[in-house]
């Protein structure tokens, strides 16, 4: 313990500069990582399924990983299942807001047409509701 | 000297910590797009739809075959099992196929069990009633006469079926019937899950569940849309009967399609009679049956008895009330 701080001990760090060059490349890393980490862990969760609500009543429910086209129950408007996105690829609705949402495949992702009261909902899991049917 | 040598140290380390943090971010990417691809089989039977979720080879053909057999089998219309035995003569033996009779073995099973609060032999009041599949439009005018509904009781019950040694059934009394109904949907899930095993990730006929995969499960409120309780389960069955779709009200009465042991419909003389009831327990035709069986017996000793003898639980709701019976893993979700 007696000579830890002697001129001899700590002579090695009053020579070196505050910040070398590898304070900075492990810095830039720092920088560098967290950024990648960050992208991917903000990145949205993809969607499995896709519920479809016609004037607040459940209609539809279909999987995501199955392409498919199909007429919405009660309405004239059709859906379309395809690379893991649904969208709304006709509908007789007159401003066609809908359509030009495009296909949706992030969880919690919603199409919405106001006129048809038609809701498209993505999300990640199923819903598993135990009711009586038929 | 000195500074050179922790420099070189600092930039070892750096390279470790990059290399954690790299595998750290890959290793879950990888490891989610190499999963084992998952099928769903949908369709239509037993008057309702289905769902089949499994992994592992595409067996949809052999899975479509076995849930039509069964539909077929069980329909009380048409040429199938069930018709055949409802349309024959007193006395005469119909062989049936070994899916019909092991389903029927366990529902006359459940029938004894329960002291005939499930049965699958009263197909004769439910058409009185006006529920069967060719009879039934959702309104009614008027109720069956007290005389009738009795005289059509003397033909009601498991005892007026033989199950024979060779997968044979004899009707012993003119005017009995059987309906596969409470038990067939669970019955179809369970056959499912002995075909598949492991691969199988959860089967739906008609809101009747056996799964084995870890999913969670919610409750239907049963005078609204919203959802009143939520389980995660595996390797379990859940199954919900209820008096809110098959039913139908005359001069005010609601009367629903599950015939109690007095000839009508489940709860019709109680006060507060249980509206839906929600049953857990390791095979879906349990459930199913069972779930029939807690709209006919109620919150009872009776009912807590009959669900321990099968390992099983209840949710049970009345329009007022909710309990549960057994060890549930169903909670109840705070409604706002």
């Amino acid at each position: 313990m007696r000579s830890l701080r002697s001129e001899k001990n700590i002579r090695h760090y009053k020579s070196a500069p505050y910040l070398g060059i590898w304070d900075f490349y492990v810095l830039l890393l720092i920088i560098f990582l967290s950024t990648i980490a960050l992208k991917y862990y903000l990145a949205p969760e993809e969607g499995k399924f896709c519920t479809v609500y016609v004037a607040g009543e459940e209609v539809l429910e279909l999987p995501l990983s199955v392409d498919t086209k199909t007429e919405i129950p009660g309405t004239h408007a059709l859906l379309t299942i395809s690379g893991g996105g649904a969208s709304i690829t006709e509908n007789d609705c007159p401003n066609k807001i809908c359509i030009k949402t495009g296909f949706v495949s992030d969880a919690g992702g919603v199409i919405v047409c106001a006129p048809n009261k038609i809701v498209v909902r993505i999300s990640g899991e199923k819903s598993y509701v135990t009711g009586v049917h038929g | 000297m000195l500074y050179r040598r922790s420099a070189s140290r600092a930039y070892k380390g750096v390279i470790l910590i990059a290399f954690a943090v790299i595998l750290s971010i890959l290793i879950p990417i990888f490891s989610a797009s190499c999963n084992a691809r998952t099928h769903i089989l949908t369709g239509n039977a037993f008057g309702s739809y289905y769902s089949v979720e499994y992994m592992g080879d595409n067996r949809d053909d052999e899975l479509r075959e076995l849930i039509s057999a069964l539909d077929e089998a069980f329909a009380v219309n048409g040429s199938g099992d069930i018709a055949s035995i409802n349309a024959s003569p007193v006395g005469k033996s119909v062989k049936v196929n070994s899916y019909t009779f092991r389903a029927l073995t366990l529902a006359f099973e459940i029938g004894c069990a329960s002291d005939e609060a499930f049965t699958p032999a009263a197909y004769p009041l439910t058409e009185l009633w006006a529920f069967a599949p060719d009879n039934y439009i959702g309104a009614a005018n008027s109720i069956p006469s007290e005389e009738s509904v009795g005289q059509t009781l003397k033909t009601v019950g498991t005892e007026h079926f033989a199950l024979g040694d060779e997968q044979t059934v004899t009707k012993l009394t003119d005017g009995a019937g059987l309906d596969l109904g409470g038990i067939g949907k669970g019955f179809a899930a369970d056959e499912v899950s002995e075909l598949l095993g492991e691969d199988l990730l959860v089967a739906d006929f008609g809101a009747t569940f056996r799964v084995t995969a870890p999913v969670k499960i919610s409750i239907q409120n049963p005078r609204g849309s919203n959802l009143v309780a939520e389980a995660t389960v595996s390797y379990s069955s859940v199954a919900t009967s209820g008096d809110y779709q098959r039913f139908y009200v005359v001069d005010g009465v609601r009367y629903n399609h599950i015939m109690g042991r007095d000839g009508y419909p489940a709860g019709h003389f109680s006060e507060d009679p249980v509206i839906s009831a929600t049953v857990t327990s390791p095979s879906a035709a349990l459930s199913d049956a069972l779930s029939t069986a807690a709209m006919v017996l109620g919150n009872s000793d009776e009912l807590s008895r009959l669900l321990e003898k099968y390992d099983a639980s209840c949710v049970l709701f009345t329009e007022t009330e909710r309990f549960t019976v057994g060890n549930t893993p169903f909670e109840f979700i705070p409604q706002k």
